[in-house]
């Protein structure tokens, strides 16, 4: 808050601030109204639950819901299909009947005083043969019900973890859900990848809300910031429809929250996490123990004390010099300490109060996270090919072994308010994420060349500081006339993101004459780096849907129009520091360098000293507005056949405003103008009951992203490459077919085989686009790529096996790709160039990011009676071309991770409301490895990290 | 149905009024001098439509030059960020002209680059030398030295000059390169090529004073950068004052160079890469407190042009804590006739690795007559080293051609008259040193 009142242009964002605090008084006032609401109604019990049409997989609206012969207690069901009878306790009988459906009547429902009994049905329409259908409600329990459903009916091709799937695999957020959904991958338990397809080709959105992510570079939203238990579904859209945005490919991954739980939520969850590598060790690393960084909001303590963008001062004498250089913090060394456990508390609430004509839902999340993260000899390292082109080995020019520790605070806080009155319903949603990572490392370089001699011999002290935040608002209105079979929908969604690099402190000692020196011509440096980034988004969405009937069964028309926009401000600002003299002599504590007497004094024009400026070539700012229009329809043409067709019409542009080395400059000039058709026809044949056949065509896009398509020219110390933008790119566009043969055998199981194949026209990939600096990269659209893959997905229970093994179901999913890319003929050119003797150059190669296979297995044991669950799982992504190589610099694989995992979670208690849990993670103890690949199988390490395993305790309470 | 079409058209029109209301303002602005800020010395003014900043002694030279121009020695040309002379153009620097460069880093370094195929036609004389130094440097006409700034420690003000021609090359792959710090999009940055007697001008009599700022990705720029400059190029009589990298570094090239002088450098003094060819004839060397080698010599680092050879010989070289001479990475040339003074009791010759020390031992590397006055006690076998071990008669080999005196040879034909007059070190009074 307090950088956005600085800054007079951030005005909006001010703005946007003091709605969500008026809302927010409006919405407390709301939740302590139903607060107050629910002691008034727990004298008697309720039946709760949701009507789903089984061959449509959508709600059903006006089902007559009774109980007995329904002259005391019946209701209907609402434009959400859900109903609420308020009845006294005891045992009932619940019939649930409609017009031209098979009435179904459950027998056994137990209401108990002040407590929700949840009967969720799904209603098959009247056949000659079958009249009523009755069944007790025991045996209607522990379905996937509703998501399955969908899946099974939906048009277009969709994976998902419903809710009651997340309760019974224990996964307490999205991010370990996730894992169970054909063709995902997550990446650091937080990041995205559908289909092996990099993080370009996913999106991740909320409530079918796009939202920025934490991570400016990424498209997705770090997904492991929501608790399992505010969460209704998880869908995975593989496919495109019109009613989605264009942009992605892999596909699109929708979190949607729970409007208006069934059932009161009061969790109260800790747990505390162990691991093998950073958990009381006492060389884990730390600096400026800052009491704001234990809430993520370090980054004022360590802001830039100069105007960034006047130049300082010369050391002639100058008095302004020494007041700059010394308005620096003091502290550059890195401290041991040992780690206490990781620790993460959440506390999640939620409930739904039934009036005569009106419903109010809320939920409330509250999360915090303390974890340590510390990498042992983390290696990174460089090869390069030899000189001789015949020899096949490759020469180590750069060793670099780093000790790296990470502490990161991370806490979530969310509000949802719904209300639903007749035939409308509307919500507000309020999210704020604050992230705060500090990391701290000493590292040792040293780099060489053929002859295998170190040249240069270097220590290094990085001081790191990042400070990450996402503040968002999501507001959803939708009326429903049920008898035109009529539903519009608007959304619309303001989101503020903010990721602030504070003071990034390097020290790199040259140490090859045995003490210690700064010698800038051989690497030494003394640096303090500031970055900055803002990104304001405002989301809008309006959608029309009307079904009607025909000859073949019921058909559906949606239009609509979404509009997205959003802007970003980046800036760097970099400075170093040198001796101006001769008289130090270096002890290797880099606190030394800003110690009071070593500072640059203005009378004996001595000591170190600041110099720096912004970068222009490293500031920019940039905008994007898309603007899109759909029509769609989905119609059976018979019996047995569906069909969904449309298109969506996308105007974009996107606008740039920077400058760079070569003199070119922009000031919100339109570099990106463009209006694209994006057609899409999906087919479903239902050949028999829990049978379909499906086919798709569609054509999609992927727009570049700001940092891409500017002229910024960004170096990172880090990794010693400069990353220079590239304003010409263009958007990809995607044909894509999918082709899927599903089977939905007993409850809750499953098999499919995909098949999909996309042809990517101009798509971007981060390359070295020139033999003569390897080290700069420049993302380019490379020649036409083509991916081909299939899919498998297996769900089954175990007990066809044995009684004994009730409860025991294993599931997997495999998918296995190929992918080509035809190289440019700058990177063929500089291939054939270090060509070794006996090998051969193709024209082609592997997609950059694209793993050839993903496995992903589990084995789940649930059991609702004991409360036991148990959950084993694998998963594991193969080998793919990460850092495409050009001239000496040989491509570099990223290798195989085996991530094994354990979960063991048990109910206690007369009611089961406490849980306590177990879970183990990285049982192999597996590395993430990177490796140089060259002709004649020599391979080299790139990287390697060694996260260990990690194990955590859990309890949680349901209050 | 009526009743959802006029629904989908009013949605429709909401945002096609929202789309055509949403274009930007095309106004063309009036040009005025209120947001120029002019450096000091200058003042904005307003013509044909362009606010410029002008100045009766100075002026600013800022963005490529891409045609033939002069610049003329009744005005002070001050150096505005990187000036990159292309296209075949031709910059010709009159004889007495002083260039400043302003200070900053990064891509807003001042430097002066010839890129390949463009000429730098700076000829000074002896009496009328070129001089490059800080804009903060008090020095200005008709003057040779500033006073304000302290001879040894005033580093890093500025940035340098990059000479870059089409003469071979050894770079890591191929026969061309980027010339370090400028990012590979500034086509103006590349160099190499294979015209062995390429011209890049005449170089003259100039000094180059308190640079080497950092120029872009960690990198410092040296006093005077050769990227592949080619024989036709004449260089002779310059001079490096206190940069912050390298005093004059030779990156391939077959140029000839003579009559040089390096002085209080925070890197090495000269120093050789990718196989240069040419000859360094007649230098001198003073060492600063935070100066390392004298001399650093590595070989061809790819496989074209894989024979370039140089020689370094008559020179004089005056050390302080840094070393004499550091030979790494294929290093293969002639060194000799060289008197080293000053320098420490630990400084040594070294051969950093095995193919290096091959190359000494097939004669590839030749080092002869280089007399080291060095402090009492330190023997020749103590000054040589060879780091890898390979050649255990190397102390005995570097013993028979080279010694340990304190008198420089007459084979050492060094002239230190040929920095009198225009240069730095003797207006400084320095050159009594040798």
């Amino acid at each position: 808050m307090d950088t956005l009142k600085e800054a007079p242009r951030d005005r909006n964002f001010l703005l946007f601030f003091i709605k969500i605090q008026i809302q927010m008084k409006q919405f407390i006032l709301f939740i302590s109204t139903i607060l107050f609401a629910y002691t008034l109604t727990a004298q008697s019990g309720t039946i709760r639950g949701i009507v789903i049409d089984d061959d449509l997989g959508e709600t059903v609206i006006g089902a007559n819901v009774y109980v007995g012969n329904g002259a005391a207690y019946g209701t209907f069901t609402d434009i959400d299909g859900a109903y609420n009878l308020n009845v006294p306790a005891g045992t009932h009988t619940l019939t649930f009947s409609y017009t031209s459906y098979t009435t179904q009547t459950i027998n056994e429902v137990v209401v108990k005083e002040g407590e929700v009994t949840v009967i969720d049905i799904r209603m098959k329409e009247a056949t000659e043969l079958i009249e009523e259908v009755v069944v007790t409600a025991k045996s209607i329990k522990n379905t996937e019900s509703a998501l399955l459903t969908m899946q099974k009916k939906s048009a277009n091709v969709i994976d998902g973890v419903s809710a009651q799937a997340i309760a019974k695999s224990g996964d307490s957020d999205v991010g370990e859900a996730i894992k169970r959904v054909t063709g995902v991958t997550v990446e650091g338990g937080k990041n995205v990848y559908v289909r092996g397809l990099g993080d370009r080709y996913t999106k991740t959105i909320l409530n079918e809300m796009e939202l920025p992510s934490l991570d400016p570079d990424r498209n997705t939203i770090q997904i492991d910031l929501f608790p399992t238990n505010i969460v209704d579904n998880i869908v995975v859209y593989k496919t495109f429809t019109p009613d989605l945005a264009g942009d992605f490919t892999g596909g699109t991954v929708d979190i949607k929250l729970k409007d208006f739980p069934e059932q009161k939520i009061f969790n109260i969850s800790a747990s505390l996490g162990y691991n093998s590598v950073t958990s009381f060790n006492n060389q884990f690393l730390t600096y400026d123990s800052k009491s704001a960084d234990i809430f993520g909001l370090g980054a004022d303590n360590r802001a830039l004390p100069l105007d960034k963008d006047a130049l300082t001062p010369l050391p002639v004498f100058s008095t302004e010099l020494e007041e700059q250089t010394r308005s620096f913090g003091s502290n550059m060394s890195t401290q041991t300490t040992s780690p206490f456990l990781n620790q993460s508390y959440n506390i999640s609430l939620g409930n739904q109060i039934n009036r005569d004509k009106v419903t109010l839902g809320y939920s409330a999340a509250l999360g915090y996270k303390n974890n340590n993260t510390h990498l042992e000899d983390a290696v990174i390292n460089q090869y390069w090919k030899n000189s001789n082109k015949s020899i096949n080995g490759l020469v180590d020019i750069e060793t670099d072994i780093s000790q790296i520790s990470t502490n990161e605070v991370l806490w979530n806080g969310l509000l949802n308010g719904s209300v639903k009155f007749g035939n409308t319903s509307s919500s507000l949603s309020l999210f704020h994420t604050q992230d705060g990572i500090k990391t701290a490392s000493r590292g040792n370089t040293t780099t060489g060349d053929e002859s295998g001699t170190p040249n240069t011999t270097l220590e290094r002290h990085v001081l790191y500081y990042n400070q990450r935040s996402i503040s968002n608002a999501v507001f959803d209105v939708r009326h429903v006339l049920p008898k035109q079979k009529l539903e519009f929908s608007f959304k619309a969604s303001p989101s503020l993101s903010l990721n602030k690099e504070p003071d990034i402190r390097q020290t790199i000692y040259n140490t090859e004459d045995g003490g210690y020196s700064l010698n800038p011509g051989e690497g030494g440096l003394v640096s303090r780096v500031y970055r900055d980034l803002q990104e304001f988004a405002v989301n809008g969405k309006f959608d029309v849907k009307k079904e009607f009937k025909m000859k073949t069964g019921e058909a559906k028309i949606k239009g609509g129009a979404a509009y997205f926009t959003k802007f970003r401000d980046f800036s760097v600002v970099e400075y170093n520091f040198r001796e101006s003299g001769n008289d130090m002599i270096f002890t290797g504590d880099p606190n030394q360098l800003f110690e009071d007497k070593s500072l640059y004094d203005a009378t004996t024009n001595t000591g170190i000293y600041v110099s720096g400026q912004t970068e222009p070539s490293n500031t920019y700012e940039a905008s994007q507005d898309v603007l899109g229009f759909y029509v769609m329809s989905e119609m059976p043409l018979s019996k047995k056949i569906k069909v969904i067709y449309g298109a969506r019409a996308e105007k974009v542009t996107m606008k740039y405003t920077g400058s760079n080395q070569t003199g070119m400059s922009f000031d919100k000039e339109t570099v990106l103008d463009n209006f694209d058709i994006l057609p899409s026809m999906n087919l479903v044949y239902n050949m028999k009951e829990n049978m379909n056949w499906r086919a798709s065509y569609s054509r999609t896009l992927v727009r570049p992203s700001f940092k891409e398509k500017s002229i910024a020219q960004i170096y990172d110390a880090i990794t010693n490459t400069t990353f220079i933008g590239n304003i010409d790119l263009e958007q990809t566009y995607i044909n894509n077919v999918d082709l899927r043969w599903e089977y939905f055998f007993n409850q809750g199981e499953i098999l499919s085989v995909s098949g999909f194949y996309k042809q990517f026209q101009d798509p971007i990939e981060l390359v070295a686009y020139s033999a003569e600096t390897p080290n700069d990269l420049q993302p380019r659209n490379v020649g036409d790529a083509a991916v081909i893959g299939v899919e498998l997905e297996a769900r089954k229970k175990l007990n066809f096996f044995s009684e004994k093994l009730d409860g025991l179901s294993l599931g997997t999913n495999i998918s296995l790709i190929r992918s080509t890319v035809e190289m440019n003929e700058t990177e063929y050119n500089a291939r054939l160039t270090e060509v070794r003797e006996g090998e051969t150059i193709d024209r082609e190669r592997d997609m950059q990011g694209q793993s050839p296979y993903i496995v992903n297995a589990y084995l789940n044991y649930s059991n609702i009676e004991s409360g036991l669950e148990a959950n084993l799982s694998y998963n594991i992504q193969g080998e793919r071309l990460s850092i495409v190589g050009i001239s000496r610099n040989p491509d570099i694989y990223e290798s195989p991770f085996h991530s094994v995992n354990f979960r063991l979670a048990k109910q206690l208690g007369k009611d089961k409301q406490w849980r306590v849990s177990l879970a183990a993670k990285n049982l192999l103890n597996a590395s993430r490895k990177m490796t140089y690949q060259s002709f004649g199988d020599v391979e080299e390490l790139y990287r390697l990290r060694k996260p260990g395993m990690s194990f955590s305790l859990g309890i949680a309470c349901r209050l | 149905m009526n009743k959802f079409f006029k629904f989908l058209c009013f949605g429709l029109v909401t945002v096609v009024v929202c789309f055509t209301s949403c274009g930007e303002d095309d106004s063309t602005p009036v040009v005025t001098c209120d947001n120029v800020q002019c450096p000091e010395g200058f003042e904005c003014q307003v013509s044909n439509g362009i606010a410029e900043c002008f100045s009766s002694s100075l002026k600013l030279v800022n963005g490529d030059i891409t045609a033939d121009q002069t610049w003329t020695a009744d005005k002070i040309w001050v150096l505005d960020g990187r000036v990159i002379v292309d296209n075949g153009a031709t910059l010709t620097i009159e004889p007495g002209t002083i260039i400043k460069g302003k200070g900053g880093i990064g891509s807003l370094a001042s430097a002066l680059v010839i890129a390949r195929g463009s000429k730098i036609m700076a000829a000074g004389t002896a009496s009328q030398p070129i001089i490059f130094t800080s804009e903060s440097d008090n020095i200005t006409f008709g003057q040779k030295v500033g006073t304000n700034l302290d001879p040894e420690t005033s580093r890093g003000f500025w940035g340098g000059v990059i000479i870059l021609g089409n003469a071979p090359i050894s770079p890591k792959s191929g026969t061309t390169e980027q010339i370090e710090g400028i990012p590979a999009n500034v086509l103006g940055g590349n160099y190499g090529g294979n015209d062995t007697e390429d011209n890049s001008g005449v170089f003259t009599y100039v000094s180059i004073r308190h640079g080497g700022t950092l120029i872009g990705n960690g990198n410092e720029i040296n006093g005077l950068t050769l990227g592949g400059v080619g024989a036709g190029t004449t260089i002779h009589h310059v001079e490096v004052v206190a940069n912050v990298d390298d005093g004059i570094e030779f990156f391939g090239g077959t140029v000839n160079v003579s009559n040089t002088i390096v002085m209080y450098q925070g890197d090495d003094a000269y120093d050789v890469d990718q196989g240069y060819a040419g000859t360094l004839e007649n230098f001198a060397y003073i060492a600063g407190g935070s100066s390392d080698h004298a001399l650093e010599i590595d070989g061809p680092e790819g496989s074209e042009n894989p024979n370039g050879k140089f020689t370094f010989q008559n020179g004089y070289l005056i050390g302080d804590v840094g070393g004499y001479a550091d030979f790494r990475s294929r290093a293969q040339g002639t060194i000799k006739n060289l008197f080293f003074t000053g320098f420490a009791t630990d400084a040594s010759v070294e051969l950093d690795d095995s193919v290096t020390s091959a190359n000494y031992s097939n004669g590839d590397l030749v080092l002869e007559n280089l007399v080291f006055d060095a402090p009492n006690g330190v023997s020749i076998e103590d000054i040589s080293e060879d780091k890898s071990n390979d050649n255990p008669n190397f102390d005995a080999d570097f013993a028979i051609a080279n010694s340990v005196s304190n008198i420089k040879p007459a084979a050492n034909t060094f002239d230190k008259s040929a920095f009198a007059g225009w240069s730095f070190a003797d207006n400084k009074g320095m050159l009594g040193e040798f």
